[in-house]
């Protein structure tokens, strides 16, 4: 026989191939008997599948909580597939809240969806689609199964954004999210094959290792040999070299403009405030909160990983583009006279805010012989902990916009807000109270998740940025308690009666005003939470 | 230049001569004497009945859509089919492309079932 | 061997931007097919024989299939009278690509490639050559090292196959 030759080795399993992976598994097998079964039943109505998937959602959590003892116990984190795949604290931590907004979202959505006559299994499968996307991206150890997971939960939502298929909004919207997503991908994976062309590898251990000192020093030395003080300098000029290499401006670039897009970074920002207003509330709810916290996870993994070394060059630029970010928000969400879009755009702010700690993760500093990586752990703890208080306050807003649709009116425009304080005094109390949390007031989550972001911001040199985050505060500050003044001081406009919700609604509800309120009041656990998983982030500089 | 793939580069180049030289030549060589008769388009001797541009039905997207589908993954089974030998991929291999084929079957089901096959409706 | 590789890089380019100039959806579509020729050319080149067959079975096959039957789908006369670009923008849009072309070209071209100590691998066009194909070589790699990558893209298509009947179904279903 010619040429029946094997130059890599067969994949041998190891017991963290299953293990580290078993949420997954198990997503994956529910998802796709959920789908036959939805194909296979004559029945219209919907509910069994929403409750499937719950189930199904809520096994796979089950299954991630029961993998904390495993990894929490040392430095132990299983790195599967070949580096493809790694289950740390980080990537736990994630998926649990992933998956919690994930169950909630899909707890709203049913009534919703039948009122508005688009009822469809596939609405609950392609849920499950993205979260698995989403659990397999924060679990990415190589910019390869990182690429592929984003896919996996960028093309569900692309078709989740349309599933409204008369309604001209919705699908105009899932037209945009999907071109310009499409568009952002593609960057991102020209970023990744100029990475590949420099190191050989898109593993982010080897991205690391690329810029460690002590490997170069061995490399240089050879197998077995001692690193001699010569060997050592050689390395350093080696080291200088591969941090002054002028094509990873460029990746940093297509990175960010890539990554930025997910999460709606200005300048990449202009697909979010449409397609936020076009899709389904609920799912606008979930884009909000999961989508962008996994975007936000992946980026903080990439960049605190593989590309710390380079902070130095990234650092002011995603400042700036934070700065940018925040500002472009708030005062766009000023002039807003639908609800939902100006929730959109205060999306965007607090995504500027989120960078802010992103770029505060660290300081390092390359003195010509080695490079010093002082990293601020409360910086990159204070992303993680915005992200869950995010998630579950500004979830919120997007359920109440949601329980007052009425048959005429959308509930969406601050029309409907009009006078809500005599119509529903405990939603408009609620509202009030998200929006007490978005603007950073407290006794809610949102203060404490902001000043540890500014705090962080600080003791990393960026003041210039604290200080503009604080003015933007104000301007937010501005349009969340315009809404507060039009729920209490204004007469109503619309004298519907307001539809009784589900109960599902109202607990969902419930949970997010409980949570907000409890990490505002006792945030020292969340935090510490958060600080722990990251600790454990497997290949943290 | 021993390129192994010399002769299909050579071939396409004789290709796009031969198409250049054979329009211009008889166009240089025919009478050129135009009216409205021969210059309508023609469709078989039959008189045409619509316009070319019209639009047609989206089922024709569907299609297209299913077709580079199941296309992608018949790309992915070719580098899997050579390699699909005792001394390399073996059950390892076969374990492995039945789960993808297992995974893309519930596509084809559901395109099944979703009478995205129909041409009729 | 620098002839060929210029030869399909310049038609590659030009076909490229007439796949944008073109106010023809049907021309910018052929012009489309000729620079996706051009990449299996340069890929040729490369030693990639399997990835150039790909770009033409994938992309120039079914991928332009898809898109001649979008055009299909929509009223052409329509399209072409459109205006291409938004004129207000269209110099902002021009001087964002230019300075973004310059200052590719310019990284490119002061960057070193392949530096780390990985950046040599097993695959090298004589070690490929020992294996017995290009498809064969890709093949072993794709199925052991990208596993996971692999299977999770059975999932990208399954989606992506749902999603598209799930929003034209109106238009399949018997009524």
């Amino acid at each position: 026989m010619v040429g029946t030759k094997m130059i890599e080795t067969l994949h041998t399993f190891t017991s963290g191939d299953f293990t580290g992976l078993m949420p997954e598994i198990i997503l994956c097998a529910f998802v796709l008997l959920i789908s036959i079964y939805d194909f296979m039943s004559k029945n219209k109505d919907k509910e069994i599948v929403s409750y499937l998937t719950q189930i199904g959602l809520l096994a796979t959590l089950i299954s991630v909580l029961s993998l904390i003892g495993d990894t929490a116990a040392g430095d132990k984190a299983y790195v599967a597939y070949n580096g493809m795949f790694v289950l740390d604290n980080f990537a736990i931590f994630l998926k649990a809240v992933v998956l919690m907004v994930a169950v909630m979202t899909v707890a709203i959505s049913h009534k919703y969806n039948k009122e508005a006559g688009y009822e469809s299994g596939e609405y609950y499968t392609l849920i499950m689609f993205a979260v698995l996307g989403m659990m397999i991206m924060v679990s990415g150890g190589d910019l390869i199964s990182i690429f592929v997971g984003l896919e996996l939960m960028a093309i569900p939502c692309y078709f989740l954004t349309g599933v409204f298929k008369k309604d001209s909004r919705s699908i105009e919207a899932a037209l945009k999210y999907f071109l310009m997503g499409a568009f952002s991908s593609a960057v991102l994976a020209y970023g990744i094959s100029f990475v590949y062309g420099v190191i050989g590898s898109t593993n982010l251990e080897a991205i690391a290792s690329f810029f460690d000192l002590a490997v170069i020093a061995k490399a240089k030395a050879g197998v077995g040999m001692a690193v001699t003080p010569e060997i050592m300098s050689a390395a350093s000029a080696e080291l200088a070299t591969r941090l002054s290499n002028p094509i990873f401006y460029l990746v940093l670039v297509l990175f960010a403009a890539g990554f930025g897009f997910k999460i709606a970074a200005a300048p990449f920002h202009m697909w979010c405030p449409d397609v936020y207003e076009g899709a389904p509330t609920p799912i606008t709810g979930f884009m909000s909160t999961a989508v962008k916290a996994a975007s936000f996870a992946i980026f903080l993994r990439v960049y605190a990983t593989g590309l710390f070394a380079l902070h130095v060059n990234w650092a002011f630029t995603l400042g700036i583009l934070s700065a940018l970010t925040m500002t472009v928000g708030n005062f766009l969400a000023v002039t807003q006279k639908s609800v939902k879009r100006m929730l959109a755009y205060s999306s965007i702010a607090h995504a500027g805010y989120i960078m802010m700690g992103l770029v505060s993760i660290g300081i390092v500093t390359f003195d010509g012989v080695t490079l010093s990586i002082n990293r601020i752990d409360d910086g990159m703890a204070s992303v993680l902990f915005y992200l869950v208080t995010y998630a579950f306050m500004n979830l919120g807003p997007f359920i109440i916009i949601m329980m007052l649709r009425t048959k005429r009116n959308s509930g969406e425009m601050m029309a409907d807000f009009h006078g809500l304080g005599k119509r529903a005094p405990i939603l408009a109390a609620l509202m009030l109270l998200f929006m007490f949390g978005l603007t950073g007031l407290p006794p809610t989550g949102g203060f404490i998740a902001k000043y540890y972001l500014f705090y962080a911001a600080v003791k990393a040199n960026f003041t210039w940025l604290t200080i503009v985050a604080c003015v933007n505060t104000a301007v937010s500050a501005f349009y969340y308690f315009r809404l507060g003044m039009v729920m209490y001081m204004y007469e109503p406009k619309i004298d519907e009666e307001i539809n009784a919700s589900p109960k599902a609604v109202h607990a969902v509800l419930y949970i997010c005003v409980l949570v907000t309120l409890w990490i505002g009041i006792f945030p020292d656990k969340f935090f510490e939470a958060a600080k722990h998983s990251l600790m454990r982030l497997k290949y943290l500089l | 230049m021993d390129h192994p793939y010399l002769p299909i580069l050579i071939l396409m180049f004789f290709a796009f001569i031969f198409t250049v030289v054979t329009i211009i030549m008889s166009d240089l060589a025919r009478p050129s004497k135009p009216n409205a008769e021969k210059n309508s388009t023609y469709e078989c001797g039959a008189p045409i009945f619509t316009d070319a541009r019209g639009m047609v039905s989206v089922k024709y997207y569907i299609i297209a859509m299913l077709f580079l589908l199941f296309d992608v993954e018949a790309a992915f089974l070719y580098p899997w089919a050579i390699n699909y030998d005792k001394e390399t991929l073996g059950l390892f291999g076969f374990v492995e492309i039945v789960i993808f084929i297992a995974i893309l079957l519930v596509g084809y089901f559901y395109a099944w079932r979703k009478e995205a096959f129909e041409w009729e409706s | 061997m620098d002839f060929v590789f210029y030869l399909f890089g310049i038609t590659g380019l030009v076909s490229a931007v007439g796949v944008v100039a073109f106010r023809n959806p049907i021309h910018s579509a052929l012009a489309l097919v000729a620079a996706l020729f051009s990449t299996a050319g340069i890929y040729i080149l490369l030693d990639a024989e399997f990835l150039a067959v790909l770009e033409v079975i994938i992309y120039a096959g079914a991928i332009m299939v898809l898109f001649l039957f979008v055009l299909m789908c929509l009223n052409i006369r329509e399209l072409k009278a459109l205006p291409q670009f938004n004129k207000k923008i269209r110099p902002f849009a021009i001087g964002i690509t230019a300075i973004f072309l310059v200052d590719m070209v310019y990284l490119i071209t002061k960057s070193q490639f392949g530096v780390g100590e990985l950046a040599t691998g097993k695959y090298t066009s004589e070690q490929v050559a020992a294996i017995g194909s290009n498809a064969k070589a890709l093949g072993q790699v794709l199925y052991t090292r990208y596993l996971l990558p692999f299977e999770a893209i059975s999932l990208l298509l399954l989606v992506a196959m749902i999603g598209a009947i799930l929003l034209m179904k109106e238009g399949l279903g018997r009524k």
